[in-house]
């Protein structure tokens, strides 16, 4: 009599003793991008569709290259990359000393609590027109919404790991002869540190959004405006060649957070 | 470093005091914890023992009464002392190293690198825990965490030791032995100390003197001098001195365990 196998087994049986290479995440991942790579190029041959509508991955690259080699996309990347990360870097900073304030300060949690609740479910993308008239469409733009999209979920997710810290830990540090300060610094922030980095993830993500949105509404330079603009002139080989290092950014972006992630997760308690 | 006394001179204290159902945590404490000694407060559930220890560490303000600290030889009062504590829950940075954690006190006070080094490795080899320096705490047993805890404490250089039921989340035998390395210690340290605990034979085996407290509202019932040999270990609970004072204590805590059942305050902690 045999044995079937339980619905939902992780791995067949016999992946324990032979190696496959279908069992690899890596290859599985990669290997699957491949495949649609491949099937999109012999498709697109063997039924001729137009390069307006759907240009072959052989032909994305083509125009991928140029766009690198003389098209000035690398200036393009360099300027999305610039709005992205400097508008971050000032959010990070000020979200995280305001996320520490308003969650040590009851009259501070008790004025933010309000603020936060009314901006923070307003889509920020709604606020370009407001910044435009504030700010005109240059780099204070650029930074400003940047900055937006990434101070929400980093004061909310500061305040969040600040008050989760184990009270214990604190009595601890007081017995020690700790500071407020020292407290605030030495205790509170770091135990803090994984829930922050939540929102840092949430934010990154959040600034690329609108960074990109804003340059395909206002920008004359950056992956959106250049985006923008080969939609308008019908280059969709030049479309796809955006959406590709738009997508590229992203992955390095996700891994390098990963990165991060099972550096602080050395010391996380199980 | 001359060891330093402790009297608490009815000492009460009332958590909201003007509210419809003020809390009546401690009553009427007198009671003196003499220097260099180890001092164990035993007593039901919920009966202000760990009140008591956060009043003499400064972190709550008796409503009534007064404590007063001496230090041994001189007579007049002394501000309050060096104190350190030792926690039930170890509460342990997670993020330091074993050496961080140690060092950490030592890192606040600014004391300069060299010496803070060198005081925090002293203590970490008196808690045998050299060679685990560079691990986290989430990498040690329960008892390696508490011997952290227990070398955090008295690389300060306390004046006194506050012991809050250091072995309450441990398993019967790591406490035997952890018990016998902080009776020998603090035996060795001269620091006066107070230790809150539930076990009997905890408090045999590590202090001088016992005070027996009452149910909420804590009280001091009683005030058992240990006579017995030390150093003491194991050995010492077939001692029949030892069975005379656990029984004794066991009868006055009886009583007091069933008041405080029968009034469900034994549940509040």
């Amino acid at each position: 009599m045999s044995v079937s196998p339980l619905p939902g087994d992780a791995a067949p049986p016999r992946a324990k003793t032979t190696y496959s290479p279908l069992d690899d995440p890596r290859v599985l991942g990669w290997g699957s991008i491949i495949l649609v790579l491949i099937v999109w190029e012999v498709a697109a041959r063997l039924f001729g569709v137009s390069a307006l509508y759907l240009p072959r991955p052989s032909q994305i690259v083509v125009a991928l290259v140029t766009l690198f080699g003389s098209g000035g996309l690398v200036v393009d990347l360099g300027a999305t990359l610039w709005r992205i990360f400097a508008g971050f870097a000032i959010a990070l900073v000020c979200g995280t000393l305001l996320g520490l304030w308003i969650a040590t300060s009851f009259r501070a949690r008790a004025v933010a609590d309000m603020f936060i609740a009314a901006l923070y479910p307003l889509p920020k993308i709604t606020l370009i027109p407001l910044l435009i008239i504030w700010l005109g469409t240059g780099g204070p733009f650029m930074l400003a919404i940047s900055f937006l999209g990434a101070i929400f979920p980093i004061v909310i997710n500061t305040v969040l790991g600040v008050s989760q810290c184990d009270p214990g830990l604190v009595l601890a540090a007081r017995d020690l002869g700790a500071t407020p300060q020292q407290i605030m610094r030495r205790v509170l922030l770091p135990s803090a540190i994984p829930s922050i980095f939540a929102g840092v993830r949430l934010g990154l993500g959040v600034s690329i959004i609108l960074v990109v949105a804003a340059e395909m509404v206002v920008g004359k330079v950056g992956l959106g405006a250049r985006l923008y603009l080969a939609g308008q002139i019908l280059e969709t080989e030049q479309v796809f060649a955006v959406l590709i290092v738009l997508a590229v950014l992203g992955i390095i972006v996700t891994k390098l957070q990963d990165a991060v992630d099972a550096v602080l997760g050395n010391w996380r308690v199980d | 470093m001359p060891a330093v006394s402790i009297e608490f001179d009815d000492v009460g204290l009332t958590f909201a005091p003007s509210s419809a159902t003020p809390t009546v945590a401690l009553e009427a404490v007198t009671c003196a914890f003499e220097p260099g000694e180890v001092t164990a407060l035993i007593g039901p559930s919920g009966c202000g023992k760990s009140t008591l220890l956060q009043i003499t560490r400064g972190f709550l303000d008796p409503t009534q009464g007064r404590l007063r600290f001496t230090a041994l030889g001189a007579g007049n009062a002394i501000a309050r002392p060096a104190m350190s504590t030792v926690w039930q829950a170890f509460n342990l940075f997670p993020w330091l190293t074993v050496f961080e954690n140690v060092a950490f006190g030592l890192d606040l006070a600014g004391v300069p690198h060299a010496e803070r080094d060198m005081r925090a490795r002293r203590a970490i080899a008196a808690v045998d825990l050299t060679g685990f320096e560079s691990r986290y705490p989430r990498q040690l047993s329960g008892g390696m965490r508490q011997r952290v805890g227990l070398a955090r404490a008295l690389v300060m250089e306390p004046e006194v030791l506050l012991l809050d039921e250091p072995f309450g989340a441990l398993d019967a035998q790591t406490r035997l032995v952890l018990q016998e390395q902080l009776a020998r210690l603090v035996e060795t340290s001269g620091t006066t100390a107070i230790l809150v605990t539930h076990s009997i034979e905890e408090a045999i085996l590590l202090a001088d003197t016992i005070l027996v407290m009452t149910a909420r509202p804590g009280r001091i019932a009683a005030t058992i001098a240990v006579a017995l040999p030390r150093p003491r270990s194991m050995a010492t609970t077939r001692d029949p001195g030892f069975a005379t004072l656990f029984d004794r204590i066991y009868g006055l805590l009886r009583d007091e365990v069933m008041r405080a059942m029968m009034s469900g305050e034994g549940q509040s902690q």
